[in-house]
């Protein structure tokens, strides 16, 4: 934010700057003050802490804890196994079961997981992408096994592809079949399941990965423009699943930059629908998002101040406008969070929501001189970073030629010479770090034995279930996964008869290869 | 000799076929350049020579991945093949990223591809001063076929052509260094010119351009599109790899090209003796300098009349 | 100069920090070969011996480091390398101190500072 710097004070709006246009009202186009007419004077956002770890049964007793605690949302971690699509007793599952999530092998899991959990009463969101059909199969599958109808459920699945490739890295299968697949559940979903989001555009990740707030936004437009032709080219009307799109970015650290940050995001994803997509509806023009505060701004150094960053953080997202929101624990610099971390974080955003007086109000910072010209200014540069892409071949061929990566690795890269050279500065870091590193009195350690529990269950059900069936339907799968199909359905079958994750993925894996890294440093 | 006596404990391995030998073997020749004369002549054996194909372009423009594609189908017709990625050390630091390896890690696999990562260490031309060298140790230890990938840009980075017996510059369309790069060297030393197709700019209009840049009476090289990421698209470059080495085989072109790269060898040797040595002698010379402000020319041609006599 | 090879190990695809740390070794003068995300023990191993690295650089968050690490010790050992190896990550001191005891040279938690990493390599080159 270098032109900014040398501003120290707003007095006045930008030449020509006109409000009817720039800010509107919220609920309305632009809707650069909230995508909805009474924001949190109605209801506050909903408070959904990332979490899993472990066997199914642990999180399930864990997710009742934090439901226990005033948690409006649940938002299921899953292990790199599963997010990968390897069953838990695969080689390359050793060592990484049930560490970063919880391991789901099959619809037994996905049962036990929400046990006593019910889930017309819970929204659930699910950060899952390569294999997001096959988990959001299961919850279907479990649904219609309690006899809920697919409407009456509500959530999210992540299904975000494209940032896999520029960001996170648990993709599996290469773009083409990925888009497919992730387009299968957006048709699917725009017709059967209407009440879950299909889909969650993230920047968070991005942002996680080292890029400036500009591009966090600016690549995540992209990816869901991307997302959005795929869908209209299958025949889709826009209006028809464009209201169920919805997004994810991170609150980082300056507070002001953030607020601006979703502003500008909420004003360019309006003005996309509405010229360049042409939608009818004003649902479908509402840039609608999840935020989760930055963990890569947590530090294992003085941990408890991270409670301090996360609460700053919390508060720019509420300034934001964020319809849901997940808040760090102090400790996840060192660990995954414990009980007692974990609840901290919830009572961060419980004492935001009733004892500040925020949710009384719509957009509080809106007409602000420096928040208007932060928004513009954001605007702007996010608007530059798009017409670059697209000016050098769109998303897909910057994602493999690098281009994108390289982008947000050099920007990284910048931001840790800072720190490095004390440009930036990090309290506890390179500043006021007296104390030498301590570790947090007491982190949260995994049970030991999770992967050989995974293994005997994985083992079991395949001696119980109908393995004739499951050969034949494994066969239908690889069939279908050839053609152009909608192969959601037959994930249903492949589900509900036991399936595994793993066994499904390596039929597409087949058929669709593997994708293989395109960094470019 | 240091390295002379660790070539001693290698010898039976690399002979033997050892990857780790051959590795440490190539390492001996960066690290003791003075010595590599008589590495050479240690790790010598007569086997047949091997094709070496060159791919250089702009960088970002995809050279690493066609090349990955490449491997699936040269493994078909060539038994054991080394992948050799160049890129610049850094000016400043003289230190260097090597990660074009990262796009080929699927043949990791594979026992008989080797690839090996070099950074150019301040030689200018794209490859390493010693080359000629690596490639001897590779001649001896028994390649089928070698790639070498480095980035080329300008006027400097054309010593690929000296050494491969093909080189195939890759150019992007979307790509503005592309453009650069038909302005300058590179333009002149490609055998094939392929062009990454996309959704974007139809690379006809391109294709075209490049043509009437590169097509005179005397050379038309051939233009080829081709697409990483289709199976048509890497195929079709494949099939002109194979036609073009085949043409050349016939018409002697091999040949030549061997005895030029053969030329460039030796130069190359005698060049280097020739700067070391004088470097050596002008430094001496100009500490022992004590007017340092004179003309230039001045204070140097007492020494070139001395030398060049 | 120090040739060194920047790896990741398992199915962590986090790569901000090795990509950070590869680019500040270059910027210092040294050879960084960075091998990308998704490795296994064997494959860092086959990378190692053809680049012939001095040194290697382990980076991983996922907290599968207790097995991930002492495999790829037992496959340097199976190959006869005695390249040293060096650890990034999220790693709790307890399990810092046992894989130093298994043969890791050094384990650095996120809290080092570039410049502390690079001027290690020195002292153990």
């Amino acid at each position: 934010m270098k032109d900014t710097e040398q501003q120290f004070l707003f007095d006045a709006y930008g030449d020509g700057w006109k409000s009817e246009e720039k800010l509107g009202q919220p609920g309305k186009f632009p809707f650069t003050r909230g995508i909805y007419q009474n924001m949190y004077t109605g209801r506050p956002w909903t408070i959904r802490q990332y979490a899993g770890f472990g066997s199914a049964e642990e999180t399930n007793a864990h997710f009742k804890y934090l439901l226990k605690e005033g948690q409006t949302g649940l938002s299921v971690a899953f292990d790199l196994p599963t997010q990968l699509g390897y069953d838990s007793d695969d080689i390359l599952s050793s060592g990484e079961v049930g560490k970063v999530g919880v391991a789901i092998d099959s619809i037994d899991d996905m049962e036990r997981l929400f046990d006593e959990i019910d889930l017309t009463k819970v929204s659930v969101s699910m950060t899952i992408n390569s294999p997001a059909a096959i988990i959001l199969a299961m919850l279907l599958s479990l649904a219609q096994k309690r006899n809920i109808s697919f409407t009456a459920l509500r959530g999210t699945i992540q299904n975000d592809i494209l940032k896999e490739y520029i960001a996170r890295g648990t993709f599996i299968f290469p773009p083409k079949p990925s888009l497919r697949l992730a387009t299968d559940i957006i048709e699917y979903c725009s017709e059967y399941v209407r009440n879950v989001n299909p889909i969650s555009i993230s920047g968070y990740h991005i942002r996680e990965a080292g890029s400036s707030a500009s591009q966090e936004i600016a690549y995540t437009l992209l990816n869901a423009m991307t997302y959005v032709r795929e869908v209209v080219a299958r025949g889709l009307d826009i209006d028809d699943f464009a209201d169920r799109l919805s997004f994810f970015f991170s609150a980082h650290n300056h507070l002001f930059e953030e607020v601006a940050k979703f502003r500008a995001a909420r004003r360019i994803w309006a003005g996309i629908m509405h010229s360049k997509f042409g939608t009818r509806q004003e649902k479908s023009q509402m840039l609608r998002f999840h935020t989760q505060t930055a963990g890569c701004t947590l530090l294992a150094e003085e941990p408890y101040n991270n409670i301090i960053r996360v609460t700053l953080q919390a508060l720019a997202a509420v300034l934001g406008g964020t319809q849901s929101l997940h808040t760090n624990s102090y400790d996840e610099a060192l660990a995954l969070p414990t009980k007692e971390s974990v609840r901290l974080a919830l009572r961060t955003q419980q004492i935001i929501a009733h004892e500040t007086g925020i949710t009384d109000v719509i957009d509080p910072l809106g007409g602000s001189y420096y928040i208007e010209h932060l928004t513009d200014t954001l605007e702007n540069d996010i608007l530059r970073i798009m017409k670059k892409v697209e000016d050098f071949g769109g998303v897909i061929t910057c994602i493999e030629n690098g281009y994108i990566q390289k982008d947000i690795s050099e920007e990284a890269y910048k931001y840790e010479l800072e720190v490095e050279e004390k440009e930036r500065l990090i309290v506890g870091k390179n500043v006021f770090n007296t104390e030498r590193h301590k570790n947090a009195k007491h982190l949260f350690r995994h049970n030991d034995n999770i992967e050989i529990k995974q293994k005997k269950l994985i083992k079991r059900m395949r001696k119980a279930r109908n393995n004739q069936k499951v050969k034949r339907i494994l066969a239908e799968v690889s069939k279908i996964s050839q053609g152009r199909e909608n192969i959601f359905p037959i994930l249903m079958e492949a589900v509900s008869h036991h399936c595994t994750i793993g066994e499904i993925c390596n039929v597409l894996r087949t058929h669709w290869g593997e994708y293989q890294e395109k960094a470019t440093l | 000799m240091k390295s002379i006596k660790e070539l001693g404990a290698l010898l039976g391995d690399f002979k033997s076929g050892s990857i780790r030998a051959l590795s440490r073997c190539i390492s001996l020749i960066e690290e003791f350049p003075q010595d590599r004369q008589t590495i050479i002549s240690k790790l010598k054996s007569s086997r047949p020579t091997p094709l070496i194909i060159g791919f250089t372009g702009p960088p970002g423009v995809g050279k690493s991945s066609i090349i990955n594609k490449m491997l699936f189908r040269f493994v078909k017709r060539y038994k054991r093949i080394a992948v050799l990625a160049f890129d610049p050390s850094s000016s400043i630091s003289h230190g260097a990223l090597l990660g074009d390896r990262i796009r080929m890690n699927e043949h990791l696999d594979n026992e008989n591809i080797f690839i090996r990562s070099f950074a150019s260490r301040g030689k200018f031309g794209g490859l390493s001063s010693v080359i000629y060298d690596i490639l001897e140790v590779l001649f001896s230890f028994g390649f089928d076929l070698i790639l070498i990938e480095t980035v080329g840009t300008g006027q400097n980075e054309i010593e690929i052509a000296q050494v491969a017996d093909a080189t195939i510059v890759v150019l992007d369309p979307l790509s503005g260094d592309s453009i650069q790069a038909l302005k300058a060297g590179i333009m002149e030393i490609g055998d094939i010119y392929a062009v990454n197709k996309n959704d974007v700019v139809p690379s006809a209009m391109y294709e075209k351009n490049i043509q009437q840049i590169l097509w005179d009476k005397h050379k038309r090289p051939k233009i080829v599109p081709c697409n990483a990421q289709s199976v048509e698209g890497i195929d079709y470059l494949f099939e002109n790899i194979q036609e073009l080495i085949s043409e050349y085989r016939k018409g002697n072109i091999l040949v030549h090209k061997r005895s030029l790269r053969y030329e460039n060898y030796v130069k190359s040797i005698v060049e280097y003796k020739i700067l070391e040595y004088y470097r050596k002698k002008f430094n001496e010379y100009y500490s022992r300098v004590s007017e340092k402000n004179k003309n230039p020319y001045e204070i140097t041609s007492p020494f070139l009349e001395k030398h060049l006599r | 100069m120090i040739r060194i090879l920047i790896a990741k190990i398992g199915l962590d695809g986090h790569d901000r920090g090795a990509k950070i740390i590869s680019k500040y070794l270059r910027d210092k003068g040294h050879e960084v070969v960075y091998s990308g995300i998704r490795h296994t023990p064997s494959s860092i191993v086959k990378i190692a011996i053809q680049e012939d690295v001095d040194l290697i650089g382990v980076s991983i968050l996922s907290g599968a480091h207790n097995t991930l690490i002492p495999q790829l010790l037992k496959e340097l050992k199976k190959n006869k390398l005695k390249t040293p190896v060096l650890v990034g990550g999220i790693i709790p001191k307890k399990d810092a101190d046992h894989l130093e005891s298994l043969g890791v040279k050094k384990v650095f938690h996120t809290v080092s500072s570039l410049d502390k990493i690079e001027k290690y390599l020195h002292e153990i080159n």
